[in-house]
């Protein structure tokens, strides 16, 4: 703290604190005047200030922050010296501005594509959940009909692994896809890697999708609670000490008792979802931290299907299910020296599945053990070097009764006609283990040349499996906001337990593979948070072999393969207070085997178009609208069908596969939002409204009883929530 | 179990209304269709060479209700089930084993068959299984052989496809399947259910759906029958069939004709489906069609390939 004056008679000294308005974050190294004596104060780490004596009279505090709003207060100062306390509040004038991540994108890999969690709620359409924002980049296709995954640069659901702090969790999204199960204000940012990921990461031919869990801070206590038409919730932070702090936070949605009482015929157990996430933090010294994660999440549905009629015979009698998993994820991490670092963590919990499907039922116990371990080393100044391994211990309980499920082109066997089979399965342990060995090489010192060659292997013992993957990037930094990529290697994926267990599918199966190849340019314009654009233009190239599918005399086999190309695209543009986002994706994605000629993949979106913008307007109002354009999508239609007497059920005659495109889908989603910020808490509303066209979007065929006739199944339709949040 | 999911969640959003209802009903009839086919050994012994008995009965039981008399024709054939329950394609097409019984005949009117109502059974076919080429044979042969002893006391399946047409148009017309189960001669044969008889809620045959209200039930002469069922593992278990009926009723259905009386309708049943011993509730129509009767087909099967059924005519013609 410094100050100056010229002598004068003293009267009274100020004491304060200065702090973030709708917050109470202080602000530290903060720069206050008092004019007109033109004293000139700072405030220390704790943003606490005193001023020398004042001279009697009135004066004015006045601050100029970069990043806030100017402050200006009058004020008096009495006679007789004495200590007078203030508080002042000072705004941010950036409330609404998107916080990008900035970081060395050297020093990162080349496939990454990183959202901050903030930038990615206040997306519309998102419904303040950063995981669905995440849709909107280029290479992601939607997801048709009511699916709750996220789908990569024309691979399977299935090839998308969803992790929190690098440990693998079993779903990303609650039912539907309503929500996903990290409760947002946890999350810092979210990790996207597409094709071309480096080796610290594997099992997973198409990407790979990680939340980043927040670092506490242990300054105050702070917190928030919500509620909006699906669910409410809330959370807080409690710093115990200046070392260590504490957090939790809690979700629980009402929608399925909402539609409960809309949808008289039917539900017996209302869809909901609950979700608890606890972190607890500890600096233990400088260079070691430990943070230890819980996240809990159960989703709960339940029908009764009075008549089957046109429907699968068996698709009758009453539907329940309960899903549900939680994970303990304690984390070290030691930092030995600025050229070293060791990272450790576990994913320690539970997962279950209870099915009731009329007669037929499935429960699933899994219990996993998951590890993660990376040292960092810094070799020289041109080679840094990752060792690591990652892997997990699984036991599983599993029984059932259901009947095989057989689907070509998207179009299934009615259940009546085939196979039931039933199974009571305590499995032995499963172990799974990746190795990696990750280096990022600079050519010299000034070279514009960054080579990431890397090495991974992966054990599946549950299938007597191994693969050896390597990998390439190449970055060459052509100025400094150019840059040229290209990224490729082997990526391999075992088959899912329904599809080697011994009792109901092929305990011969092996791993599949997919060889990735993207070349890429980035160019970065922007000149702050607020202000620049930025352009992304690339290709990718995927081409899949030993994928699984049906097979008539072993069930299953690795006999598909395929192949996906793109050409996507993103152009951000922002000009305070307006940002302009585009997104488009050129694509084909395509699969055969050896009883198919090369078809069209279930999951081909030759284009998607995302179109986003947004104004920041005075006293706290923004306005953002999304428009989104995706090719339709593709199903088979069967050129006719067989009546089973004995099942009483018409089975489908496929036809080529995937040969009929539904109608595009085209929305507009809208959305306000407002915020209040007073002294110490602001209060958020938001007003989002999805599908403002209404337009009935084609998300799936459901065809009559002899699959002579069919109709499409929309989409939603105008959905307006509306949600309000405090935080404090 | 995400396929299945979107299955259910599917058959949810129809039936709570989210879906349009321009699809036809299964339990309506109206175009040309086969309702069943029954045949009067669902399960036949094989000692490894021979069928016995070698010769069946196949009846068809058909609907061409809007057809107004129009020439139909048929074809059938057989063959070993090529795995159906496995996703194999339900024909004989290209199958080795694929042995022609009829191509191209005639359908003739029959007593039940016939103006104007067009819904009934057709004249019974013989299907001789010893007419199958020496490849058949020996193919069928190998396959039981070749089979565990569980799956040949359990039984392998033939599959008899019946596929009727409008003569001159094999577009138009309705195809299915009826499976013969083979089974060692160690194992007792599995026989169709008899005495199918739709009562109304007092006891009595029903006559007549037009007037009123009323509740329709069913009751067999045989009851469910039980069997023996032999695992992997070669344990064998008893077991007894699980008797489910089919209700099929000719002419337009309309909810919306419940409270409106100028529709013509044959009437609205609660259940497409309802198990043994259930009741099914029927709404009876306000105006009934004038130029032909009002055909009830009910349906019982056992889960393991036997069937009967009713036929229950109101109204104008046979």
């Amino acid at each position: 703290m410094c100050f100056f004056y010229e002598g004068v008679s003293f009267a009274s000294i100020f004491d304060g604190t200065l702090y973030v308005k709708g917050s109470r974050d202080t602000l530290p190294n903060a720069t206050l005047y008092l004019l007109p004596q033109k004293i000139k104060i700072t405030t220390d780490e704790k943003g606490h200030f005193s001023t020398p004596p004042l001279p009697e009279g009135d004066f004015k505090w006045v601050a100029n922050i970069s990043g806030f709003n100017k402050f200006e207060r009058q004020d008096h100062s009495v006679a007789g010296e004495e200590i007078l306390q203030r508080k002042f509040f000072i705004q941010q004038n950036a409330d609404f501005v998107y916080e990008t991540t900035i970081t060395s994108k050297e020093n990162q890999d080349t496939a990454l594509t990183q959202l901050s969690t903030k930038e990615a709620q206040g997306m519309p359409g998102a419904g303040l959940d950063p995981v669905k924002a995440v849709q909107n980049l280029p290479g992601i296709n939607r997801t048709p009909g009511f699916g709750s995954q996220v789908i990569i640069q024309g691979s399977a659901p299935q090839d998308t692994k969803y992790s929190i702090d690098g440990q693998e969790i079993p779903i990303i999204f609650h039912f539907a896809g309503l929500s996903s199960v990290l409760i947002p204000e946890f999350s810092s940012s979210i990790d996207y890697l597409a094709a071309g990921y480096q080796a610290n990461y594997g099992r997973a031919m198409g990407g790979v999708i990680n939340l980043n869990t927040i670092d506490l801070e242990s300054k105050r206590t702070k917190g928030m609670a919500f509620v909006d038409i699906f669910n409410s919730g809330g959370a807080v932070e409690v710093p115990l000490d200046d070392h260590q702090s504490i957090a939790a936070g809690v979700r629980a949605s009402y929608v399925g008792e909402v539609l409960k009482a809309v949808i008289k015929n039917g539900l017996t157990v209302a869809p909901n979802f609950d979700d608890l996430t606890v972190i607890y933090q500890n600096q233990i010294r400088n260079d070691l931290k430990l943070k230890i994660v819980s996240i809990g999440s159960i989703d709960t549905l339940g029908f009764v299907i009075n008549d089957a009629g046109n429907s699968d015979p068996v698709i009758n009698g009453s539907f329940s299910e309960k899903t549900g998993f939680f994970r303990i994820f304690p984390e070290l991490t030691w930092t030995q020296s600025q050229a070293s670092k060791t990272t450790a963590s576990l994913g320690i919990g539970r997962d279950f599945v209870n099915t009731q499907i009329g007669s037929d039922y499935f429960n699933l116990r899994s219990s996993v053990i998951g590890y993660r371990a990376d040292q960092e080393v810094h070799l020289n100044s041109l080679w840094k070097l990752n060792v690591g391994a990652d892997g997990s211990f699984r036991w599983s309980d599993v029984q059932f009764q259901l009947p095989e499920f057989i689907s070509q082109g998207g179009v299934t066997d009615p259940l009546a006609t085939t196979q039931t089979k039933t199974a009571s399965i305590l499995g032995a342990p499963e172990h799974i283990v990746g190795l990696y060995w990750s280096n990022q090489l600079k050519l010299s010192e000034n070279s514009p040349w960054t080579l990431y060659p890397g090495l991974r292997f992966d054990d599946y013992t549950m299938i007597h499996d191994a693969s050896l993957s390597p990998r390439l990037s190449i970055r060459y930094q052509y100025t400094p906001t150019l840059a040229f990529i290209t990224a490729g290697g082997l990526y391999t994926e075992p088959p899912e337990p329904q599809y080697y267990s011994p009792s109901y599918g092929n305990p011969n199966l092996k791993h599949s593979t997919a060889y990735h190849l993207t070349i890429k340019a980035e160019k970065d314009l922007s000149e702050s948070v607020s202000k620049g654009s930025s352009l992304y233009s690339g290709v990718f190239a995927r081409w899949f072999n030993h994928l699984v599918i049906s097979d008539p005399t072993v069930i299953w086999s690795n006999g598909g393969s395929g192949r996906a190309i793109g050409f996507e695209n993103s152009f951000t543009y922002k000009f305070s207070p307006w940002s302009i986002y585009l997104a488009y994706t050129l694509s084909r994605s395509i699969r055969w085997d050896a009883n198919h000629a090369e078809y069209l993949y279930q999951y081909d979106q030759p284009q998607l178009l995302t179109i986003i913008g947004s104004v920041d307007l005075p006293r706290n109002w923004k306005i953002s609208s999304r428009f989104r354009y995706v090719s339709g999508t593709l199903s088979t239609i069967p050129v006719g069908s067989a009546l089973d007497t004995d099942h009483d059920v018409y089975i489908p005659i496929n036809g080529a596969l995937y040969q009929n495109r539904l109608d595009p889908f085209i929305m507009l989603d809208l959305r306000l939002d407002k915020k209040w910020v007073y002294d110490v808490w602001t209060l958020s509303m938001y007003i989002d409204i999805q599908n403002i066209l209404n337009r009935q979007n084609p998300e799936g065929i459901q065809f009559g009883y002899n699959y002579q006739t069919n109709q499409t199944i929309p989409g939603i339709p105008i959905l307006p929530t509306v949600g309000l949040k405090g935080e404090f | 179990m995400d396929h299945l999911k979107t299955l259910l969640f599917v058959a949810l959003l129809s039936q709570v209304g989210c879906t349009s209802k321009s699809l036809p009903e299964y339990r309506v009839l109206q175009s040309l269709r086969v309702i069943s086919l029954h045949i009067d050994s669902p399960e036949i012994n094989y000692d490894g060479t021979t069928f016995t008995p070698s010769t069946l009965s196949l009846t068809p039981l058909i609907s061409d209700l809007y057809g107004s008399g129009r020439s139909l024709s048929y074809s059938l054939q057989w063959c070993l089930d090529p795995g159906i329950s496995l996703g194999a394609t339900p024909q004989c097409t290209g199958n080795p084993t694929l042995t022609q019984v009829a191509t191209g005949q005639t359908v003739s009117t029959t007593a039940t068959f016939a103006s104007p109502n067009y819904t009934g059974y057709l004249s019974s076919i013989s299907v001789n299984l010893s007419a199958a080429s020496t490849t058949a044979f020996s193919l069928i042969s190998e396959k039981f052989l070749n089979s565990s002893l569980p799956e040949q006391y359990d039984g392998l399946a033939l599959i008899l496809v019946f596929n009727v047409y409008v003569t001159g148009s094999p577009s138009i017309g309705d195809t299915a399947f009826k499976r013969v189960v083979f089974s060692t001669t160690a194992k007792t044969k599995n026989a169709n259910p008899t005495g199918l008889v739709v009562q109304d809620g007092t006891g009595t045959t029903i006559s007549d759906l037009v007037n009123g209200a009323g509740y329709l039930a069913y009751l067999p002469t045989t009851a469910a029958e039980t069997y023996s069922w032999m695992d992997s593992l070669g344990n064998l278990s008893s077991l007894t069939e699980t008797l489910v009926s089919t209700w099929f009723l000719t002419g337009p259905e309309d909810p919306t004709c419940a409270n409106d009386t100028s529709c013509t309708t044959d009437g609205l049943f609660g259940a497409t489906r309802t198990n043994y011993g259930s009741y099914n509730y029927f709404t009876a129509p306000n105006t009934i069609p004038t130029n032909r009767g009002r055909v009830l087909v009910v349906v019982t099967r056992d889960n393991r390939g036997g069937n009967t059924s009713a036929r229950y005519v109101f109204g104008t013609g046979p």
